[in-house]
């Protein structure tokens, strides 16, 4: 049987034969379909353990301090989010007031959420080559921009508050 | 006759620097847009081995060449009329920004040299297209950090940090240093890609030999993709740098929202209008030549083009009657110059909130609604050298129109720091530097008041 697919050396649209993927050559096809377990379950558990091992590294050596307990009758508090918000913040800049502040912080997420499930029936290209999935690599790019800038924005804005930055 | 005395007869002072900035920033934004554009469609033709892109990067490199030396001398005559007839705020830039001031002078050798060896080196390295590929961006990359380090001072200008002048850093992180970055790189591309359609349009109708007619209709396209692209995120850029200017220098933001230059961005959402309706349409006028045709999609963009007019028709209307008194165009009260975000003004449809904020953001949407169709019909091709010469009449429309929200825009920001310091001044630097007699007010010269010596 002929598989048009192409193969992993560069072979330009040449056909190559389809052969079993056995536990011998599964990194020769790392970018085709493989059995969830117990091969992709393994793999995600050991990736897993790591990083909980490095936080509870990270949380025995490098405490997160305890503040200050809130002051209630301060008036000069700005309110902000944590720094992985500041980009979300932002779009309430762009969308201010009761009518338009739904598009900010309903319907755009909404959307971005619907298009992330949306990815493996939008992009089925099996390849990892960036050049042959121009769709996702391009609207990916455009949302990571996205983020970026407007936390740059939110950072600047946030630091360009009275007290944001050194006193003179 | 000291320096700083001088008296230019017949245009005065203050007309001399924007005569020869104007000039200069419509060729140092053509150069940094078209550079980058160029690099990208030099790699595009090499990936598509399609021999287009490449003959367009080529032609874009020999006018970045032509254009570089004009642009350069009437940066350099501008820097030398601001330290004469403005030597207080010369000094004082130079203090804080000395070395943004020296970077800058760096780019410009950088891309001079990578621009010309770019260029002369096409035929040479034909075989080492990667290589040549990374010199046109790292050419464009001289280009933009140059803007980049300017931009600092133009944004300094208009709303300093409250921070010690002596604190790089914050002199730097201004208020709306990022917004304006943000602001004028997208602009930079727009604006070139409308000129690309433009010149292409030019071409095209002149033009009768067959495959000229073929590659200036495709070149037409390729400009209204970058034009019109980046045109779409531009609505949400400016919003954003008004609102830092709002809250950094509510004076100069009053005196351009709601105040005598007002006008100004009743006329920016007529160019606005004018841009986008005219790219809507070209890409519903191509989308005739599909090789595949599409017309479920061309009746969708048909209807993003009744929308995109109906929402670029609600920004066009004033808040009130008093249009542009500098030339006695009055019919009817002021709007109050406190008026809040959720108030009525004089004609309601004119109010700020919700209609400007729903026409915005609706002609952005609407236009990649539109753009979108427009690229997937394009995926499969067109019939290239069909298009009727109304369509290039769009496209010239966009660049004739780009040109004047250049202008436009830059006399806004410009302009912006005549506000707050009585009917005859204004600021040099906002709420620090006085305009008439370059005199630092003794505060609010943002956290280090001081008096001129």
């Amino acid at each position: 049987m002929v598989d048009v697919r192409r193969g992993q050396q560069g072979a330009e649209s040449q056909p190559v034969e389809e052969d079993e993927i056995t536990e011998e050559n599964v990194f020769d096809h790392y970018d085709e379909p493989q059995g969830f377990f117990p091969g992709q379950v393994v793999c995600d558990l050991t990736v897993s353990a790591i990083l909980l091992v490095m936080v509870i590294v990270l949380a025995y050596w490098v405490p997160a301090p305890l503040t200050e307990p809130a002051e209630v009758s301060t008036t000069v508090y700005v309110p902000r989010p944590e720094w992985f918000f500041f980009f979300l913040d932002q779009w309430l800049v762009f969308f201010p007031g009761a009518v338009l502040i739904a598009i900010a912080d309903v319907i755009v997420p909404a959307l971005f959420v619907i298009w992330l499930l949306a990815i493996p029936w939008l992009d089925k290209e099996p390849s990892h080559s960036m050049s042959r999935r121009p769709y996702i690599v391009v609207i990916s790019f455009l949302v990571i921009t996205v983020i970026v800038l407007n936390m740059i924005l939110a950072m600047v804005r946030i630091a360009n508050f009275p007290g944001g930055t050194p006193p003179g | 006759m000291p320096i700083g005395d001088v008296e230019v007869p017949v245009i005065g002072n203050n007309l001399v620097i924007p005569l020869l900035v104007v000039p200069h920033i419509l060729i140092a934004a053509y150069i940094i847009g078209i550079n980058l554009i160029a690099a990208t469609s030099e790699l595009v033709g090499m990936i598509t081995k399609q021999r287009h892109y490449d003959r367009f990067a080529r032609n874009a490199a020999k006018t970045t060449l032509l254009l570089f030396a004009v642009g350069s001398s009437l940066a350099f005559t501008f820097i030398l009329a601001l330290i004469t007839l403005y030597p207080v705020l010369f000094s004082h830039l130079q203090n804080i920004f000395f070395w943004v001031f020296l970077a800058e002078a760096f780019m410009f050798v950088g891309e001079v040299i990578t621009v010309y060896a770019w260029y002369n080196a096409w035929d040479k390295m034909a075989y080492r297209k990667n290589l040549h590929v990374t010199m046109g961006f790292v050419a464009g990359l001289f280009g933009l950090v140059q803007m980049i380090f300017i931009n600092v001072v133009a944004a300094y200008m208009l709303t300093p940090s409250n921070a010690p002048a002596t604190d790089v850093g914050w002199t730097f992180l201004n208020p709306t240093y990022m917004p304006l970055n943000m602001h004028r790189f997208v602009g930079n591309f727009s604006y070139a890609g409308f000129l690309i359609a433009g010149y292409a349009a030019y071409r095209y109708l002149r033009i009768p030999g067959e495959e000229d007619r073929e590659y200036y209709d495709w070149l037409g396209h390729w400009g209204i993709i970058w034009g019109f692209g980046f045109l779409l995120i531009q609505p949400f850029l400016g919003y954003e740098y008004m609102t830092e200017i709002k809250a950094h220098s509510p004076g100069a933001f009053e005196y351009l929202m709601l105040g005598p230059k007002s006008w100004l961005f009743n006329l920016l959402v007529i160019e606005l209008l004018i841009m986008f309706t005219a790219s809507v349409a070209y890409c519903l006028h191509k989308m005739k030549f599909a090789v595949k045709p599409a017309p479920r999609l061309r009746n969708a963009t048909l209807g993003a083009l009744g929308l995109t007019a109906i929402f670029g028709v609600l920004n066009t209307i004033p808040a009130d009657l008093y249009l542009v008194p500098q030339i006695g165009l009055v019919f009817g009260e002021k709007v109050d110059s406190n008026i809040g975000l959720f108030e009525t003004p004089p004609i309601p449809l004119g109010a700020m909130y919700p209609f400007k904020y729903i026409g915005l953001v609706g002609l952005a949407f609407v236009g990649l609604f539109a753009l979108a169709l427009y690229l997937k019909t394009s995926a499969d091709g067109f019939h290239w050298g069909r298009a009727n010469r109304w369509s290039q009449y769009a496209l010239l429309a966009t660049a004739v129109t780009v040109v004047f929200t250049m202008m436009t825009m830059g006399y806004v920001r410009e302009t912006a720091r005549r506000a707050g310091n009585g009917a005859e001044d204004g600021w040099l630097i906002y709420g620090c530097l006085t305009l008439q007699e370059q005199k630092f007010v003794g505060e609010g010269c943002p956290s280090a008041p001081r008096e001129t010596p």
